[in-house]
């Protein structure tokens, strides 16, 4: 543990107070250095990371590269297999499927992403004050808990009854899903951290709680987090899918990789192609965040070195 | 080992409260009444108002709720709207299949993933610990209800293997059962095999690394019987909670395989009870899936106990 | 009774009756497929269990009080008989009945009953049994109570029942026939015995098919009932569902398969002898199949209700603009694939009676510009218009379509997508949407179509309107009726208390190896079905 506060020190510590944290500091550089080369030379490191950034960037200019509009609908020519024109082939009610596969990555790409930022930022904040109070430790770990027991396809259907079907709601269903193992994650490792004796000497020191938590607890658990949160993010993808395949996930007529897959399941025996190439960006991408997960996992746990 | 089950057993209230405060009131805010879909489209209004009368459904949201708890202690857990038959007896016929499913997964994820993530383990960095790494991420990697699909157009429209769906009793023969299963379990066990296959791997290189391993080795002890007897015991720990963890998921989480392949558990009728505004049936899946968790948890804690000496002290 | 008076209104009972829910089908299949019983050898065997794939389930299948589809499809005729029912040229026909009898008026019918028919439980069908039946059908069933009023059937002697009516009953013997929620005849003691809710414990019958199990999520199976007393003549043809059931399955059972694709597949792969509901995708493959025949037929209309209370949509500019810009063709393939058929008449095409072009010139006009000029000359300033619609069956897909088409006219569209519990909640609300989309099973009567109840959600309080409906349905003579419904149709296309795109078809599926399937209304029926064992 003292050596992820090594390295992560690097990082926070802006206003270096003493040699020590020089020394430190310069150590870490090192140290992150080598990780660095470490992850590059990871091969299943760098192709997960370029997987996602070309799926980053195929999404992001999805309006220069896909000629048609994801909406525009054409019956007539509806399910037409691939062709110059429609690379993907047609969807049911005679839409690109390439442009909805393209702009599908955007929606999915940022329900990944929010679901996985938010909800780790959120379980970070409640599992660092649970670590910090008896009695909010164990009113928040049992509402932790009881969601956690509730199964997670469930929770989010319901609240996805609740709310209505929006891809802002998707995304607060999720977040609310992947709280509880965020914030019981935060706080163990809090808890670990705490137990260190750096900090019961900033403590006697007369530090403020939340310099403490703030500064030093939380750049020693941000690494586990940030692991996770990648975690978080591919399987918010694959969640996102599995809700619209039950019909509740991003509603129509805005393309995910979810519905579209859906409706391709629907005509999995006329028009493969709705389900094999939104089906291939989803692993392929899923695949990425994963393997870019662990290498940034190696890249952080000294473990590993 | 007393006082410690039953420190565990009284911590399940607490959970169960919230479980049932949190799903009652999610879906009192879920628009809709079961009485308008159980009398269908021709009903009037009058006609639904009289029969949420009669379900109880205009009373005071605190008081429906302890009406429903109250009950329960009474061995009550109310009618399902779908076809008014008793919830208990319902979940109780729903279970079955989703037992029998998630038992097969998890037998076929563990023989997969256990040897496998050992192999990988014992041979940390070469061709073969790669392929299974890539197995691992594309299985965790491939939704689940995908690798149905492609399952079942692959073995049963096409080879004809095993049926396209539809669930047969094990009271109609063992192999009808089984074979019956076979493709949801496989789809379902794939990515828990590939969770577990990572785990083992992990858990595995972390005992092999250790000290006494290393004194096992220099004592010249085979090489066979330290990866048996003595690393797969120690990661046995680690692998017996990711089976726990993997069974209540599977529990929860079979919804999307089986509405695909028409298996009448659960998860599909936790799904089907939403659409039809069945209060009842889902508080009680849900109750029941929340007690699952926690008592596999505990059983998990338990089997620590035996699989791993130090663990029995405390 | 003067035979005079009788023949006129049997007469009307029949042409009531032709309106009813024959079916009819773009592949023409008004007759029953497969040769019938009578061309099976004498003592053919047949195989035990005949499994029939079905893609949803059943709330109940207490008939009295649900109309879904799916359990009259499962369980009237077979389990349940009624006092009529109807023949191949929509008659009421008796059934459980010997005849039935009305007077001169109108007001009272007599039915008198069969005798020696059993139920399920071994009883015997006595009056006291019809009479509880029939009135906990009327109470279940509100077009039934709007057309009886406070009138209730009483039992005459053990074989005879009677209805006074205030008003002319004339075509109760039809509602009882064919309507969506069936007049089914149980016991007595059964009509008494129900669930917390309401809903009938025992399902006891008089049909060749008894209730055997209902695994919920899996299927229902009925099993032959050796103590069936036949209607008709032993090897005669069914005439509509009318007509001698040999019963010659053991196990008729009803598998739920919820996916589609599951379901066909699960057809070529043998697992099961009959499919309802196929896709529409997947039905061209199913048709050129060697091994299975394939059979479409009108199942009901789809309907865009606008909310006439508040809002843009209630301002009849606008909704004549909307009507005037759709491509119904374009909405409805979104949806059904190929799986409809256009066609402005209100009433389906097994209502051939009831059919009316009034108003056509309305329908499906596709005219971005005029519905552009009707916006721009009433002031239309881009007030958002709100559509809600659910994900059942797929009606999402209309709304996206009818979105696309709006959009060119410069009318913003809100979809407000649903789950179809959600969307009966909230189309109750006016301030939720400005228009729904729903659909309605095929009607024997006008005067069933609810949506020209002031109060039904849309609210079409139109004075006008409301004053045809009523000179329609309390018309004298159903030659009358029709041209006040002539009428009625022709306004509706001006007023649009509905927008109509068209009809919907049901898609069904067999193998050529099953005999005896009844294809007559509403889905094939398993009565004489079977197939013989080599």
């Amino acid at each position: 543990m003292l050596g992820t506060n090594g390295s992560e020190g690097a990082m926070v510590y802006t206003t270096a107070q003493n040699n020590l944290s020089l020394q430190k500091k310069k150590l870490a550089q090192e140290q992150f250095e080598i990780r660095l080369k470490k992850f590059t030379h990871n091969r299943a490191s760098v192709f997960g990371l370029a997987v996602v950034v070309l799926v980053i960037v195929l999404a992001v200019f999805a309006p220069l590269i896909a000629v048609h509009d994801p909406l525009a609908m054409n019956t007539a020519d509806r399910l037409k297999g691939i062709s110059a024109e429609h690379w993907f082939g047609t969807d049911n009610m005679g839409r690109d499927v390439f442009a909805r596969v393209l702009y599908g990555a955007r929606i999915s790409l940022a329900v990944g992403f929010t679901v996985g930022l938010v909800s780790g930022f959120l379980g970070l904040v409640i599992g660092l004050y649970a670590s910090t109070n008896a009695l909010a430790d164990n009113i928040l770990m049992r509402v932790c808990d009881g969601l956690k027991a509730i199964p997670s396809t469930l929770l989010a259907i319901t609240m996805m009854a609740v709310l209505g079907a929006d891809i802002k709601n998707v995304i607060i269903s999720l977040i609310v899903v992947n709280i509880p193992n965020m914030a019981r994650l935060a706080r163990s490792q809090a808890l670990v951290v705490k137990e260190q004796t750096y900090i019961e000497a900033m403590r006697c020191l007369g530090s403020s709680q939340k310099r403490i938590l703030w500064a030093h607890i939380v750049p020693n658990i941000l690494s586990p987090m940030i692991v996770q949160m990648t975690f978080v993010f591919a399987s918010a993808i694959i969640t996102e899918a599995a809700l619209s395949f039950l019909g509740a996930g991003v509603p129509a007529p805005a393309p995910s990789w979810g519905n579209i897959l859906k409706e391709g399941k629907d005509v999995i025996y006329t028009a493969w192609w709705m389900i094999l190439f939104p089906g291939v960006f989803t692993a392929l991408t899923v695949l990425g965040l994963n393997l870019l997960g662990d290498g940034v996992r190696d890249l952080m746990d000294p473990k590993s070195n | 080992m007393q006082k410690f089950i039953v420190k565990r057993l009284l911590s399940v209230i607490p959970v169960l409260f919230v479980v049932s405060v949190v799903i009652f009131t999610l879906l009192k805010m879920v628009p809709g009444s079961p009485a308008a879909t159980l009398l269908g489209d021709l009903a009037t209004a009058d006609d639904i108002a009289k029969l949420e009368e009669k379900m109880g459904l205009n009373r005071p949201l605190v008081e429906q709720y302890f009406i429903w708890i109250g009950n329960m202690f009474h061995g009550d857990f109310g009618i399902s709207t779908a076809g008014g038959e008793p919830v208990a007896s319902m979940v109780f016929s729903h279970v079955k299949p989703t037992i029998s499913l998630a038992l097969y997964a998890l037998v076929i994820a563990s023989v997969i993933a256990i040897p496998m993530g050992m192999l990988a383990a014992k041979n940390k960095g070469t061709g073969v610990d790669h392929g299974v790494t890539v197995l691992s991420l594309a299985g965790i990697s491939l939704p689940s209800f995908l690798f149905g699909l492609f399952l079942m157009l692959l073995f049963a429209v096409k080879l004809h293997f095993f049926p396209v769906s539809g669930y047969v009793e094990i009271s109609r023969g063992f192999w009808p059962h089984i074979k019956s299963l076979t493709l949801p379990a496989i789809a379902l066990g794939f990515m828990n095999a590939a969770l577990m296959m990572r785990m083992t791997r992990s858990a595995m290189l972390e005992v092999l690394g250790s000290d006494y391993i290393k004194m096992a080795k220099a004592k010249g002890v085979r090489n066979f019987v330290i990866t048996t007897k003595h690393a797969l015991r120690n990661s046995l720990v680690t692998i017996i909670t990711m089976i726990g963890q993997s069974a209540v998921q599977m529990l929860a989480g079979a919804a999307v395989i089986e509405s695909l392949f028409s298996i009448p558990g659960l998860g599909q009728l936790m799904v089907n009870s939403i659409g039809r505004r069945d209060y009842y049936v889902i508080q009680a899946i849900v109750l029941l899936i929340a007690l699952f968790n926690v008592l596999i948890n505990m059983l998990v804690d338990l089997l620590y106990g035996v699989a791993d000496p130090r663990v029995r002290a405390t | 009774m003067k035979s005079k008076k009788l023949k006129r209104f049997l007469a009307l009972v029949l042409a009531a009756a032709m309106s009813l829910t024959a079916c009819s089908g773009s592949s023409g299949t008004q007759s029953s497929t497969g040769s019938g019983p009578a061309s099976a050898p004498e003592n053919a065997t047949y195989r035990e269990t005949l499994h029939i794939a079905v893609t949803q389930q059943a709330p109940s299948l207490d008939l009295h009080k649900n109309s879904s589809l799916i359990a009259r499809q499962i369980c009237d005729g077979t389990v349940w008989e009624k006092l009529v029912t109807l023949n191949s040229k929509a008659e009421a026909v008796p059934e459980l009945a010997e005849k039935y009898e009305a007077t001169n008026d109108g007001k009272t019918l007599t039915f008198t009953l069969r005798k020696g028919v059993k139920f399920h439980d071994g009883s015997e069908m006595k009056a006291d049994d019809v009479v509880a039946s029939m009135n906990r059908w009327i109470e279940g069933f509100s077009s039934a109570k709007t057309m009886v009023g406070d009138a209730r059937f009483t039992k005459v002697d053990d074989s005879t029942v009677k209805i006074d009516g205030k008003t002319s009953l004339i075509l109760l013997p039809a509602m009882i026939a064919g309507a969506a929620q069936p007049a089914s005849i149980t016991t007595a003691a059964a009509c008494k015995n129900e669930d917390s809710n309401g809903f009938l414990k025992d399902y006891i019958g008089t049909g060749p098919y008894k209730f055997s199990e209902w695994k919920q999520d899996q299927y229902v199976k009925l099993e032959r009932f050796d103590g069936y007393v036949p209607y008709g003549t032993k090897g005669t043809e069914m005439d509509g569902w009318s007509g001698y059931k040999a019963a010659p399955t053991k196990i008729l059972q009803f598998d739920l398969v919820a996916d589609q694709a599951t379901e066909s597949a699960g057809l070529e792969a043998g697992q099961y002898d009959v499919a309802f509901n196929v896709s529409y995708d997947d039905f061209d493959r199913l048709t050129n199949n060697p091994n299975l025949t394939t059979v479409s037929s009108q199942m009901g209309s789809i309907a865009f209700i606008p909310n006439h209370k508040q809002g843009i949509a209630s301002k009849q500019y606008f909704r004549t603009a909307v009507n005037t810009a759709l491509d119904c063709d374009e909405v409805l393939r979104a949806a059904y694939g190929g799986g409809y058929e256009l066609g402005s008449s209100y009433m389906d095409a097994g209502q051939p009676f009831w059919k009316s072009e009034a108003g056509k010139e309305n329908y499906n006009q596709k005219d971005l510009e005029k519905a552009k000029k009707i916006l721009t000359d009433n002031g239309y300033k881009g007030e958002p218009f709100t559509i809600l619609v659910s994900t059942l069956n797929k009606m999402d897909n209309m709304g996206i379509a009818i979105k696309s088409q709006l959009e060119k006219i410069g009318i913003p569209v809100k979809l407000t997508v649903v789950d179809w519990a959600t969307l009966t909640e909230y189309r109750k609300d006016p301030t939720k949407y400005d228009m729904y989309i729903t659909t309605f099973a095929e009607v024997p009567v006008p005067s069933l179509k609810l949506y020209y109840g002031a109060a039904y959600p849309g609210w079409s309080n139109d004075e006008k309107l409301q004053t045809l409906f009523k000179e329609m349905t309390s018309a004298p003579t159903l030659e009358e009726a029709k041209a006040k419904w002539d009428e009625l149709q022709g306004y509706s296309w001006e007023y649009l208390p509905i927008i109509c795109p068209g009809h919907y078809m049901g898609m069904f599926a067999w193998q050529k190896n099953v005999t005896g399937i009844n294809m007559y209304s509403g889905g094939p029926k398993f009565w004489n079905a079977g197939i013989v064992e080599s």
